[in-house]
């Protein structure tokens, strides 16, 4: 056994509310896309609530209850229904899910992408305090990630296409996770390319 | 009253503030669920003001998206576990979150399943899927061996990373992962298990 870390450490932080902002949105766009670990991801958020009910209470001091009371008349119901289509990736023609698009500062094609030969990359900015640098990668068919190492947690979520990481292939809504000891150099599918997000510790 | 009956009381609380803003039901939530949002928002560090003023709009956010709440897919104990949580991160982090993170968490919630539709005079019980789930998810944990339990709990209620978790039991890290990875094994295969001899 490593030290490594694995997706269900990963949904369980994630449950815990453990995860940095940017890790939580590639796990958040994880989930929209990949039924068995939404299902996972339930087991462990419904585990919180089962705790949270176990801790002996903690009274509150009376006039909290008063106060919240008297304000419940201001307060204006959300009655906005939960929308039902998490999953809703590809149906609009967009690859996105839902967190991410709504992180992205205008459509896919007319951010400013950076292109270096074979890859074009768009980073995300980076919520204040956030050591991790979350980005966008695309690769042309056949095209590799030069061989890298990682200092920390690196995380590839594939959004489109398939990406080749050592001897697994990936697809849309796999989520490859890599830190300290992988050396690793991924490569898009012949013929389809592949586009990812990225977050690195 | 039973574990169940109470459970399914607060369930029906929930939905009454949800579909007549029952100030009354409401009240019997915050009685019950405030001081226990409140030990979970101690238990992470925040200090006694802050956990009470947190645990105040933990439950002002349940009075407003009440009706967001769906029985089939959460218990209320799931459920305002997932707006704590979410309200204790954007208290630590201090970030300015953009509007939609919350409508985000929805999305990743409502994750593309069956409508939740309403069917009146079907058992409350049949209906909640999430309760069922809970229940034996709380089999499964009295099952575990008590080394297990104790590090999902520290895991979940304390602000700790498994390192630290691992400094405090006096263990090697190895044997926290270890021992974390064993419990959600467990869990998941008495789960899954139960599934399977159902179907």
């Amino acid at each position: 056994m490593t030290n490594g870390i694995d997706l269900d450490e990963l949904l369980i932080a994630h449950a815990a509310g453990h995860l940095g902002e940017a890790a939580a949105l590639v796990v958040a766009a994880h989930l929209c896309l990949c039924p068995e670990s939404r299902r996972r991801y339930r087991l462990y958020e419904t585990l919180g609530g089962l705790l949270l009910e176990e801790l002996p209470p903690e009274p509150l001091a009376p006039e909290r209850r008063q106060r919240v009371l008297a304000v419940l008349g201001e307060e204006v119901a959300d009655s906005a229904q939960p929308d039902r289509t998490g999953d809703d990736a590809g149906a609009s023609g967009n690859p996105l899910p839902a967190p991410l698009r709504a992180r992205l500062p205008a459509p896919l094609d007319c951010c400013p992408w950076r292109r270096s030969g074979a890859l074009a990359e768009l980073p995300l900015a980076a919520p204040p305090g956030e050591p991790a640098r979350l980005r966008l990668l695309r690769l042309e068919p056949g095209a590799a990630v030069p061989a890298h190492g990682h200092e920390g947690l690196e995380l590839t979520l594939v959004l489109e296409g398939r990406l080749c990481d050592g001897e697994r292939m990936l697809g849309p809504g796999d989520l490859a996770i890599a830190d300290a000891s992988t050396v690793h150099a991924p490569r898009a599918g012949e013929g389809e390319g592949c586009l990812c997000l990225l977050c690195a510790a | 009253m039973s574990r169940s009956e109470e459970e399914r009381t607060r369930i029906e609380d929930l939905l009454a503030v949800a579909r007549h803003r029952d100030r009354e039901a409401f009240g019997r939530l915050f009685d019950y669920y405030a001081p226990r949002v409140k030990a979970y928002l101690r238990r992470l560090g925040a200090d006694p003001q802050q956990a009470e003023e947190l645990a105040q709009e933990v439950m002002l956010t349940v009075w407003r998206r009440a009706a967001q709440y769906d029985p089939r897919r959460a218990t209320p104990g799931t459920w305002i576990f997932r707006i704590a949580r979410n309200r204790r991160i954007d208290a630590l982090r201090r970030e300015r979150r953009p509007p939609e993170a919350e409508e985000v968490e929805v999305e990743t919630e409502a994750g593309g399943e069956e409508e939740a539709a309403e069917r009146p005079g079907e058992a409350l019980e049949a209906r909640s899927e999430a309760l069922l789930m809970e229940r034996r998810l709380r089999e499964a944990i009295a099952r575990l061996p008590p080394e297990q339990a104790e590090i999902l709990r520290l895991y979940y209620l304390e602000e700790m990373p498994q390192g630290e978790i691992a400094d405090t039991l006096g263990l090697p890290l190895g044997t926290v992962k270890s021992r974390l990875r064993l419990a959600l094994a467990k869990l998941r295969d008495y789960l899954g298990g139960n599934e399977a001899s159902r179907a």
